[in-house]
């Protein structure tokens, strides 16, 4: 089992929760949180996959998502 | 969403020919009988003198030659059957017209005076600027001191730990230059599109050219604070898996008034007979994906098509082929190619029609794919077409 694998996580509030009003409960449950993006309704942590799937089991959460990355794609050709 | 091209160029009237549809139940109500449909429907057309050689008993359709009178009589006749019945003019289509034969101007190249990108969109002859729209560019950064923009108004923030908003890679400086920078700079040809917008420059990708979700959100969040009605991202990840944060992040971003678009990306080599697919954040059905074409109008090698699921659709062009703009450090300007040129492009054109229209979010996107210009290219290679700026008359 990897679950104790430690991730960034995107966790997306539902529409009729104000993130901030999570983040204890979020804290609680073992993520540790590094930003509250109000505006979007989501929070960005850190935490093991097992603090994920607490995560998702909470009616507050509409979804918890592991970090993707990005890059710049314009190039000289 | 958003796939459809507009036909209005492509069908015409046929005068005095009718298509008469006999399908249109009531909500809650069954459809025509089979029974109806073939002895009902050809016996109610005959009596009124209708030919039946083109009633279509599979369909319920049939194509009549009529004039408006015996139209009004024929659907009374229906109505008393109760018997459902539509009737649209009969449309004649062409196939699409070849490049070469499409209206307007198919070829371009840089001048003196302006960039072909801006001559493609219409910038260079639209009075539109996108004064008083705040455009945030979310990339590499910003320069700062670059002498073009000197007076201008521009708000950085970095979200890339250990970094300032300065832009250490050049991207960033080169997609707000297309997107905000001058059409009348001291030297070279005019190369930004909404030359009068609020800049809001957020540095989200390091001076690496990369970025994560971490920093990609705090950058909209930011944006959407600051009342952006215009979102640009030049940016992606070759992943065909919709990633949530990005729909709830279009979805709030509409909801606020803000319009994101996103380059499809370059994973296209379509000259290796691999067309690509459009890649995360642009595959968000909320967030617009922008394809490149290039100074011929025609799709670039690298740019993705349509990814068959829903967000996935490319939903509008512009260029992004050989694209001059300014450019960090001494080195002042640089012509590139991708996805991420062709966006600010349309980002720029948005924040025109914003200010043109008054129009915001969901409106504005439509308004942009409603106002594009028809390109001789499948939906799923550039969308609706290529990004037209608002002619200087037009208003609301």
């Amino acid at each position: 089992m990897c679950g104790d694998t430690v991730h960034i996580y995107v966790i997306t509030v539902v529409t009729t929760v104000a993130p901030e009003s999570i983040v204890d409960e979020l804290q609680a449950r073992g993520l540790q949180v590094k930003q509250v993006l109000a505006a979007l309704g989501q929070i960005i942590g850190e935490g093991s996959e097992q603090v994920a799937a607490a995560l998702r089991e909470l009616d507050a959460v509409e979804s918890v998502d592991a970090e993707q990355h990005y890059r710049a794609i314009g190039e000289e050709r | 969403m958003h796939t459809s091209r507009h036909q209005s160029t492509e069908a015409a009237e046929v005068p005095g020919r009718y298509v008469l549809v006999f399908d249109q139940p009531a909500a809650g109500a069954p459809g025509l009988a089979q029974v109806q449909r073939d002895t009902e429907l050809p016996q109610l057309l005959a009596e009124q003198g209708y030919s039946t050689s083109e009633y279509f008993p599979m369909l319920g359709i049939a194509v009549v030659s009529s004039d408006t009178e015996q139209l009004e009589d024929f659907r009374q006749r229906c109505a008393g059957h109760r018997l459902p019945a539509s009737v649209v003019p009969e449309l004649v289509y062409r196939i699409l017209p070849d490049a070469a034969k499409v209206p307007g101007q198919s070829s371009f190249a840089d001048t003196v005076e302006f960039t072909w990108g801006l001559q493609a969109v219409g910038a260079s002859l639209s009075s539109y600027t996108g004064k008083g729209i705040n455009v945030a560019v979310l990339d590499t950064g910003f320069d700062s001191a670059h002498p073009d923009f000197a007076g201008r108004t521009v708000d950085t923030k970095s979200f890339v730990d250990g970094e300032d908003a300065s832009d250490g890679h050049g991207h960033g400086t080169h997609c707000i230059g297309t997107a905000c920078g001058p059409r009348d700079p001291q030297q070279g040809p005019g190369y930004g599109v909404a030359s009068e917008a609020n800049i809001f420059a957020g540095k989200v990708l390091g001076s690496n050219g990369s970025g994560s979700d971490s920093t990609i959100l705090a950058g909209i969040n930011w944006a959407l604070e600051n009342k952006c009605e215009v979102i640009s991202m030049s940016l992606g990840a070759d992943v065909k898996t919709v990633h949530p944060p990005y729909v709830t992040a279009g979805r709030r971003a509409l909801e606020l008034g803000s319009l994101i678009v996103a380059a499809a990306g370059n994973n296209a080599q379509r000259s290796a007979g691999n067309p690509g697919f459009v890649g995360a954040p642009a595959n968000s059905p909320y967030i617009m994906a922008v394809a490149a074409v290039d100074s011929a109008l025609a799709i670039a090698d690298f740019s993705a098509q349509a990814l068959d699921a829903q967000g996935g659709a490319v939903d509008i062009a512009g260029p992004g082929v050989d694209i001059y703009s300014a450019w960090p450090g001494e080195k002042r300007y640089n012509t590139i190619s991708g996805t991420s040129m062709a966006t600010p492009h349309v980002a720029g054109v948005a924040a025109q029609l914003a200010e043109s229209t008054g129009l915001r979010a969901q409106e504005l996107w439509d308004k942009l794919l409603s106002t594009s210009r028809d390109i001789p290219l499948p939906a799923e290679d550039a969308g609706a077409g290529l990004a037209q700026a608002p002619a200087s008359t037009e208003g609301q």
